[in-house]
């Protein structure tokens, strides 16, 4: 079996509601997320999706996407598409670093392989059912009454995990969220602080020595070498996010100590065989993980909650879906979905979400 | 002073002899990127960046779209003082370091065309007259590498990088550092460089056998800790190049030992304000540096030689004379080798002249 097509539409994802991150960074409202669409000699074709969250969050954007598919292509057409690590191989040769050009393409490839076996990605993947991952919400930043409002409307959509947005300039105000929000949180809610980078070391020591919460609090600060300074120094377990790119950076944060669990992003690490082999690895270290995509429709969701259900119960935590948070569904009602807070991924072959033509208008590149 | 438009230009760099490298890595024709800044007050700056493909995290066909979603952020911004400027960037576009580079210099040639005064001045003051340049020699034949080595030496070069591993047969690259080493006579630095494409044992058996010989190895595997495993396996002086880039990974480098010297390059760091940050760092941690950029033209060989000619003489290992190896020439005027050495120019700013003919019509512009 050969790739001989890739297939690129770009579609505008608006936002619900807009979205700040913490330190100040911009607002943004809208998602530009690229579909893509490898298809073979044998008539068989596998849909990916790589959608960054905006382009101020980390080193990706979706022009960036675009661009480097095109530098990528002609390697890969005529390569096969069922020989994952291959793929990878050839990708890596051809174009170093940009793992999040990288995630839709192998995205892609494990949809045709799965479709090839006859197999869903989860049991590609190593599950032994269509297990329910938990689903958590991601709470805006603001005064501790308006972010427990906001677990408030979570929870009654059947949200049980939350991810709390903190790390303001003010430390005195997220000391005060975190006591707030971990005392006044729904009877067996879990919360994780997301501080998304946003202290120094010192303040991240400061505030968790502060607070009498134990929650977990995820990405304190820059730098891994911070994080794990921080991660020695405070008694809550940390999660670490953006300052992990490569499965090297795993080995080292485990090495140095600095988390007792990871968010597993496809496109922060360059597809679903990046994140798999960290998700074996975080497991056979014992870190608890949240598997999610950086963002994008129903489609890339799926694909991160099919990784998520393959993960023994003890590592796993819970998984945000992008797709609840768009005014647009390009994938309508397909793939995992937030049911009463669980979402089930498919069992049809491969990933199990179909695009529809019609929703994605037409292509902007198409190389063979 | 406002930046009020921002053009892209795409042209061809042919190199004069191809160039291998190991794991099939070549840079036999790149495509380099210049970028200009105008201004409302009618002084422009100038700025470029060459990525060789498949080699570090960057590519050609990234800076368009790169530079395009920065251009709101430079548009209408005040060039003067590029480290606020570039802060901005960061915060609008993390990573993309390479890209950024190209306004990086930028911003600095108008920085200086606004003081009036050549870069040299604005990053640290005059400290060297000029530089030695080294040589690189591609892979090929052992043989045909000391002669090439030869040739460099008889117009003054007195450094040499020998490349190593392009058809990985280890026996071979012993031979290449034997027979440069041989050819060029005692005293002359020679250093091997794999740029990551070697295994640990690998490298490790080649320094092995050379061990006896006044020779310096570079970057032979991907990670720092391999790096520092051959350097302590094989004895030999080592440099850091790939896994070199941010001031995090040269306290590793240091902090692992195996960082004797290092490269620090326009387009892996993000441009002079963050190289400037990491040449301070290495002053004080005693690694020597060269000073140059992974490709490219006229315009990034002239920034890092006057980040060069800034740098305390105990700091300065060496610099490239980019311009020397490809063609066309992007600014006639600027510097080029004389008896082994180069000097930046004196002018403000860069400090030299584009030749707008030589780029043709703008790939974008943004205003």
């Amino acid at each position: 079996m050969k790739i001989t097509r890739i297939t690129l539409w770009q579609l505008d994802l608006p936002l619900s509601e807009p979205y700040w991150l913490s330190g100040g960074r911009l607002k943004f409202e809208r998602l530009d997320s690229t579909f893509v669409r490898i298809d073979t000699d044998e008539g068989v074709s596998g849909w990916g999706e790589g959608c960054p969250w905006g382009h101020t969050y980390l080193p990706a954007h979706g022009p960036g996407i675009r661009a480097g598919i095109e530098t990528l292509a002609p390697a890969l057409i005529g390569q096969d598409p069922r020989s994952l690590d291959h793929i990878n191989r050839v990708m890596d040769v051809a174009l170093p670093g940009h793992p999040y050009v990288k995630s839709p393409v192998d995205m892609a490839c494990w949809d045709i392989l799965g479709k090839v076996a006859g197999l869903p990605v989860w049991q590609l993947m190593g599950g032994g059912s269509a297990t329910p991952v938990a689903v958590n919400s991601s709470i805006s930043t603001g005064t501790p009454e308006e972010m427990l409002a906001l677990i408030g409307q979570a929870a009654a959509k059947g949200y049980t995990v939350h991810s709390a947005k903190v790390g303001g300039t003010d430390i005195a105000l997220d000391i005060e969220r975190i006591e707030a929000i971990s005392t006044g949180l729904p009877k067996g809610h879990k919360v994780t602080f997301d501080v998304n980078r946003a202290w120094q070391p010192a303040t991240a020591i400061e505030v968790l020595n502060s607070v009498s919460a134990r929650d977990w609090v995820e990405q304190p600060c820059e730098t891994l070498e911070q994080c794990a300074h921080v991660a020695g120094r405070v008694q809550n377990p940390i999660m670490l996010d953006e300052c992990l790119h490569g499965v090297q950076d795993h080995l080292e944060a485990w090495k140095r100590g600095a988390c007792e669990g990871v968010k597993v992003k496809p496109n922060r690490v360059g597809g679903l065989t990046r994140a798999r082999q960290i998700r074996d690895f975080g497991v056979s270290v014992g870190w608890q993980m949240h598997i999610e995509d950086v963002g994008g429709s129903a489609l890339a969701d799926t694909a991160a909650i099919h990784l998520a259900a393959s993960t023994p119960d003890a590592n796993r935590l819970a998984s945000w879906l992008c797709h609840y948070h768009l005014d647009v569904d390009p994938v309508p009602g397909q793939g995992a979905r937030n049911i009463d807070g669980f979402a089930i991924p498919p069992t049809a072959p491969g990933l199990g979400v179909v695009p529809n033509l019609e929703h994605l208008g037409d292509p902007v590149a198409s190389y063979d | 002073m406002k930046i009020k438009r921002i053009s892209l230009w795409s042209a061809p760099l042919t190199s004069h002899e191809t160039y291998y490298m190991a794991s099939g890595k070549t840079c036999d024709v790149t495509i380099t990127t210049v970028i200009r800044l105008d201004t409302d007050t009618g002084l422009s700056g100038w700025g470029e960046v060459c990525p060789i493909p498949h080699y570090l995290e960057a590519y050609a066909g990234g800076v368009a779209p790169a530079v395009e979603e920065l251009a709101p952020v430079l548009l209408g911004a005040d060039p003067v003082g590029p480290e606020a400027v570039m802060e901005r960037l960061h915060a609008h576009l993390p990573g993309h370091r390479y890209a950024k580079s190209a306004i990086d210099t930028a911003l600095w040639d108008l920085t200086g065309k606004a003081a009036d005064l050549p870069l040299y001045a604005l990053l640290g003051g005059r400290q060297v007259a000029d530089m030695p340049l080294y040589h690189s020699i591609t892979c090929v034949a052992p043989d045909e590498m000391a002669r090439m080595a030869r040739e460099a030496q008889a117009q003054g070069m007195t450094q040499f990088q020998v490349k190593l591993g392009a058809e990985g047969d280890w026996q071979a690259d012993v031979a290449r550092l034997v027979q440069v080493r041989e050819a060029v006579g005692d005293g002359p630095l020679v250093y091997g460089d794999w740029n990551c494409g070697s295994d640990a044992l690998t490298a490790t058996r080649v320094g092995r056998a050379v061990a006896h010989l006044d020779v310096m190895l570079e970057q032979p595997c991907r990670t720092i800790e391999e790096c520092a495993h051959v350097r302590a396996a094989s004895g030999l002086a080592m440099k850091l190049d790939e896994s070199a880039h941010d001031i995090n990974s040269l306290l590793a480098g240091h902090a692992q030992g195996c960082m004797d010297a290092a490269a620090l390059k326009l387009s892996k760091m993000g441009g002079l304000s963050a190289m400037r940050v990491c040449r301070d760092l290495c002053l004080t941690l005693g690694t020597q540096m060269c000073i140059e950029d992974t490709w490219g033209s006229d315009i990034t060989m002239t920034a890092g030689l006057h980040l060069a000619a800034s740098t305390p003489r105990r700091g300065v290992m060496n610099t490239c004379d980019l311009s020397h190896y490809v063609g066309p020439r992007l600014a006639p005027d600027a510097p080029t080798r004389r008896t082994g050495r180069i000097a930046p120019p004196e002018g403000a700013g860069l400090g030299i002249t584009v030749d707008e003919a030589v780029l043709g019509a703008p790939i974008a512009v943004f205003d």
